[in-house]
């Protein structure tokens, strides 16, 4: 029975790892919106963080440097994020469909994100404490703030 | 040669001027108009986010009107109040100006539909009212042509908002309440006749006048049909569990206590309160961590 079960799970896992090579070519819409909102949630959950620490309510301010890195590939991670075929027409998404439109200037935002977030984590290892918070004000109005602002849908 | 008074030569004739320009409403004497504190009031009170279409802003047109606004009432385009004089406000008058603000009248004496937000804004003082119209006047003139409204046309009929103000609008400029101190009173003046954070946060009755009872106590369908939070400082359904803390870091930068970026409406308010000085913002927070708590769950 209990050979078995080995068996089982080494047949599951590597189903699962083909699986997981595979993936990519074969993706679908619903997927890869949530994999958009995972990291979306994970970007909430360090800026989040830090905002707490920063005014005084918990945490340690000596792990904002990690939080800041941690941003800074969230935000790489953010650049797949948003493959073609993973708007509106996929699933439940907040995802506006013109960040699939030419024209629309979300490439730019986009970009420009990974930017900002590279610009806190650089921060972040010095101890300039106004240049941090300058940082974390800066990628949170220009890039979260606009981004939120022109590609995400109002709530319903 | 002409020499204009000054207030040291005549120095009766000077405190004259001064108690003058104490009433609100008097020409005469009031000091001149500052146009840097009149770009901060446009900042304050969010004028360059209703008047000016995301293109335009991008290229750094500013003012030029035909913003699209989708209301439930139908859909408005703002027009262009730049001093251009055939398609914005190059013609008027400071007087015009005033009249447009404080009682929601075009220079034909035709009222203006109340998504101009002049229910908030005739609560602006005479000097910031004059102030902006000075900053108006120096910007540049942008000629674009003005959309027309494409709202149904029962409410584009402007005699019809006659009886509407009636009921719904109190002209006149904001009263320092005398049991509260400063800071309150400026929090108060930026949230009512300024920002006008009520004109999205507090519900509306069916003939889309602002319920007073309900003051700011969240709606479930806003001016775009998204849900409006509860700012009251209701433990339960409003923002009664906020530090100041919290709320600051909101104004400043627009980030909720989970971390997530407000969106919508809201984050151009951010963008707007954000550039006020830290002494405004902590004026404004005083005043609405004081706004009755009101329970009222919107989500
Ligand atoms: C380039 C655009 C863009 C940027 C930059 C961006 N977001 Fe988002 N965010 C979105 C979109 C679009 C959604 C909706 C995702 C969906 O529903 O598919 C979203 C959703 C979210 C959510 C809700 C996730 C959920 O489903 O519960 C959070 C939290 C969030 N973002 C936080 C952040 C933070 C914090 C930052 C900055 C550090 C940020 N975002 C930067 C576009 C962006
Ligand atoms: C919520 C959006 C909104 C905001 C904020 C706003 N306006 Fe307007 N404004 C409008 C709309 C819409 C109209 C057209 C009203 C109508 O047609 O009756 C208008 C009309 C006007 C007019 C009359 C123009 C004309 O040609 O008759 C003036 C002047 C004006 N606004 C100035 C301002 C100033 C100054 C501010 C900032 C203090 C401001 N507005 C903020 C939406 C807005
Ligand atoms: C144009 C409409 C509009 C105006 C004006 C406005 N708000 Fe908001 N406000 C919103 C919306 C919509 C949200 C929800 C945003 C989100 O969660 O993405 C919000 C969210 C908030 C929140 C967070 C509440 C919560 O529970 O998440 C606070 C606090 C707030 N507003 C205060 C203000 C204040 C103070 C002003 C005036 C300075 C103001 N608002 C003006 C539309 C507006």
């Amino acid at each position: 029975m209990n050979r078995l079960l080995t068996y089982m799970s080494i047949f599951f896992a590597a189903l699962i790892l083909m699986g997981a090579t595979i993936t990519p070519s074969h993706a679908d819409g619903a997927g890869e919106i949530k994999n958009r909102q995972l990291v979306m949630k994970a970007l909430g959950a360090h800026m989040g963080a830090m905002g707490n620490i920063l005014k005084g309510q918990g945490g340690n301010s000596g792990h904002l440097t990690l939080h800041a890195s941690a941003i800074a590939n969230l935000a790489t991670l953010a650049q797949d994020a948003f493959p073609a075929g993973s708007g509106p027409e996929a699933g439940k998404t907040r995802a506006l469909a013109n960040i699939w439109e030419s024209g629309s200037g979300f490439q730019k935002v986009l970009a420009n994100f990974k930017v900002n977030a590279d610009a806190l984590a650089k921060a972040g290892q010095s101890d300039d404490k106004a240049a941090f918070g300058k940082a974390m004000g800066n990628l949170g109005k220009d890039s979260c703030g606009t981004c939120h602002k022109d590609y995400r849908m109002k709530e319903k | 040669m002409y020499r204009p008074l000054k207030f040291h030569t005549f120095p009766i004739l000077g405190l004259f001027l001064i108690l003058a320009g104490v009433f609100p409403g008097s020409p005469v004497g009031a000091a001149d108009p500052d146009p840097k504190n009149g770009a901060y009031i446009l900042t304050a009170a969010g004028c360059v986010g209703c008047h000016t279409t995301k293109k335009n802003r991008e290229e750094g047109r500013l003012l030029s009107g035909g913003r699209m606004l989708k209301t439930p009432f139908g859909v408005f385009y703002s027009p262009n109040i730049t001093p251009d004089p055939e398609h914005g406000l190059g013609k008027w008058t400071e007087a015009n100006f005033i009249e447009a603000m404080r009682n929601g009248k075009n220079p034909d004496g035709e009222h203006y539909l109340p998504v101009f937000p002049y229910t908030s804004f005739t609560k602006i003082t005479d000097k910031d009212m004059r102030d902006l119209w000075a900053h108006l006047k120096a910007r540049p003139a942008l000629a674009d042509a003005n959309i027309p409204h494409g709202a149904p046309l029962i409410f584009r009929m402007r005699f019809t908002i006659g009886p509407w103000k009636m009921i719904n609008f109190k002209a006149g400029a904001f009263e320092p309440r005398q049991d509260q101190n400063a800071e309150w009173n400026r929090g108060a003046y930026l949230v009512n006749a300024l920002s006008h954070c009520g004109e999205c946060h507090t519900p509306r009755n069916l003939m889309g006048g602002l319920k007073s009872t309900m003051y700011h106590a969240g709606a479930k369908d806003g001016p775009e049909g998204e849900p409006i939070p509860n700012v009251t400082m209701d433990k339960a359904t409003g923002i009664g569990e906020w530090s100041v803390n919290d709320l600051d870091t909101l104004f400043s930068m627009g980030m909720l206590p989970d971390g997530d970026f407000v969106g919508g409406g809201m984050a151009e308010v951010v963008e707007n309160i954000s550039k006020l000085t830290a002494d405004d913002r902590k004026a404004i927070i005083t005043y609405i961590r004081t706004v009755p708590a009101i329970n009222n769950k919107i989500k």
